[in-house]
């Protein structure tokens, strides 16, 4: 991998890359796992800086779930009989998913695709247009099994506990987002 | 005429014994607690707690036997937090809110260690882990309080070894993993500092930006509608008061006990829905911090502290309601 891909995976993550250089390099990522572990990388230390946790995946995550996905048992439902509307049921559907999507996509993200190429990975209207498969982005996850928000409540007890630490400042909540827990013990 | 030759003799050899021996974590602890309380000095902390790091100016001031500790914030939100004869008074200048409250038994922003070491040594072990170590290029001891059971957590300080002043601490669970770490960036000892009214920047505000959120008082433990008769080993209780929390204004009763080092703080409020969504949760985390909230009876009981999981689980177990006042 040379410094120019890099260099362009990096604006690309920043979206400052012009479509027609995102659709290149796009293609190159797809025939490069190198390129593709380099851009999973810089997405992974995107989230990183704008989430306080986030669990990294291995580059064969997404391999190792498509496979696990195949070994799946296939069940085979008995058929029921076709009518008339059965028999167009299917395309009709598919008809009504694409055109709801794609008016979905164009209200919500009119411009983004044209001024951030970037968006291109979370559009899969966008990228099934250019027929490629899209790179597994990293898993944000916390780092601990289950969490939920702090209650007022608790950050008030938590203010009361240790002042000098936890202020009443609503900000401080925010700080404090979420409380980790687990089922292990009982008292 | 021999008799003095004789007497240098002996007190050499004897002296130069003394300064080869290794420094006793006792004795190096006692200075510190001395120099905490005695010394001028001011400088740069940085705290970590779960991850998260605060920066905070420190100034520590004493004058006629007043003590003066204060720590103002170097980021978002403003803080300053000043302690004098007991009492914390919070200031954030940009809402204009000021608190006070009685905190009779800490002693420091810094570090909580009683004056008499001697306290601990039932519950930890006290050992030198090396006298030749740099912390901010300042030589320093770095002392071990190891605990003796499964309910406390372990502590390293490092000493810096000209003023006997912590500059660095740092708080393990019992898996060791880090909990807390406090340190020094820059330290300065000085002659003399100003001791600095409170509240002086606050009456500068305009008064409709003034808000008083809350005051403590201590109470008689007596009057609690619970007892802790069954704390784990070397926990006794503080420190009691009644306090409202907003919104609701029925009184919240909270005790602190504590083993010397650490802290643990005891909720109990009149059922609301507030820790209903807690209750089927364990013991949970937060920060340093580990907590627990159940119903007891039709009150709400929250045990809070840095200490582990089981030491939590044995103080909820050990609160019973009064029979008669509820």
């Amino acid at each position: 991998m040379n410094e120019e891909s890099k260099q362009k995976i990096s604006q690309f993550v920043d979206g400052d890359l012009d479509q027609a250089e995102a659709i290149s390099l796009l293609k190159e990522m797809y025939s490069s796992p190198e390129l593709l572990e380099k851009y999973n990388r810089y997405q992974a230390i995107g989230h990183a800086l704008k989430n306080d946790a986030f669990l990294v995946t291995s580059s064969d995550f997404s391999a190792r779930v498509s496979q696990q996905i195949e070994a799946e048992p296939t069940i085979i439902a008995p058929q029921p009989k076709s009518n008339f509307f059965m028999l167009y049921q299917k395309p009709c559907a598919l008809a009504a998913s694409i055109a709801i999507v794609a008016v979905l996509v164009h209200w919500r993200e009119p411009n983004t695709i044209a001024t951030n190429p970037s968006a291109l990975l979370s559009s899969p209207l966008a990228l099934s247009a250019i027929g490629h498969q899209l790179p597994a982005a990293p898993v944000v996850s916390a780092p601990t099994d289950q969490q939920q928000p702090v209650t007022p409540r608790i950050h008030q007890y938590l203010q009361a506990h240790n002042s000098s630490i936890y202020s009443p400042d609503a900000t401080e909540l925010k700080r404090l987002n979420q409380v980790a827990y687990s089922n292990k013990k009982q008292p | 005429m021999k008799t003095p030759f004789l007497l240098i003799a002996i007190i050499l050899p004897t002296s130069s014994l003394a300064a080869d021996e290794p420094p006793d974590g006792k004795q190096i602890l006692e200075k510190m607690a001395h120099a905490m309380h005695s010394l001028n000095y001011q400088g740069t902390v940085a705290f970590v707690r779960g991850g998260k790091l605060d920066t905070m100016a420190y100034y520590h001031a004493t004058q006629n036997n007043i003590e003066q500790e204060r720590m103002s914030s170097l980021n978002s939100p403003l803080r300053e937090i000043t302690r004098q004869s007991g009492r914390v008074s919070h200031l954030y200048p940009a809402t204009g809110i000021h608190m006070t409250e009685e905190r009779p038994f800490e002693d420091s922003f810094l570090l909580n260690i009683p004056k008499r070491i001697g306290e601990l040594e039932a519950y930890y072990s006290v050992n030198v882990l090396d006298d030749d170590e740099k912390v901010a290029l300042l030589p320093a001891y770095a002392i071990e309080l190891k605990p003796k059971d499964q309910l406390r957590y372990s502590r390293k300080i490092w000493i810096e070894k000209n003023n006997s002043l912590p500059v660095r601490t740092e708080t393990f669970d019992v898996t060791g993993q880090q909990v807390e770490e406090m340190s020094f960036t820059k330290l300065e000892i000085k002659d003399k500092l100003p001791i600095l009214n409170a509240m002086e920047q606050w009456h500068g505000l305009a008064e409709d930006k003034r808000i008083c959120a809350y005051k403590t008082k201590i109470v008689d433990f007596a009057t609690a509608p619970f007892t802790a008769d069954q704390l784990p080993p070397g926990f006794h209780v503080l420190f009691f008061t009644q306090r409202t929390l907003k919104p609701s204004d029925q009184p919240v009763n909270h005790l602190i006990i504590g083993d010397g080092l650490s802290f643990v703080s005891i909720y109990l409020e009149h059922s609301q829905s507030n820790t209903a969504n807690y209750q089927s949760n364990g013991v949970q985390t937060i920060g340093s911090v580990r907590f627990y909230s159940q119903p007891l009876d039709n009150y709400d009981l929250t045990v809070m502290g840095e200490v582990p999981e089981e030491t939590i689980s044995l103080i909820a177990n050990s609160i019973k309601l009064k029979t008669d006042k509820h």
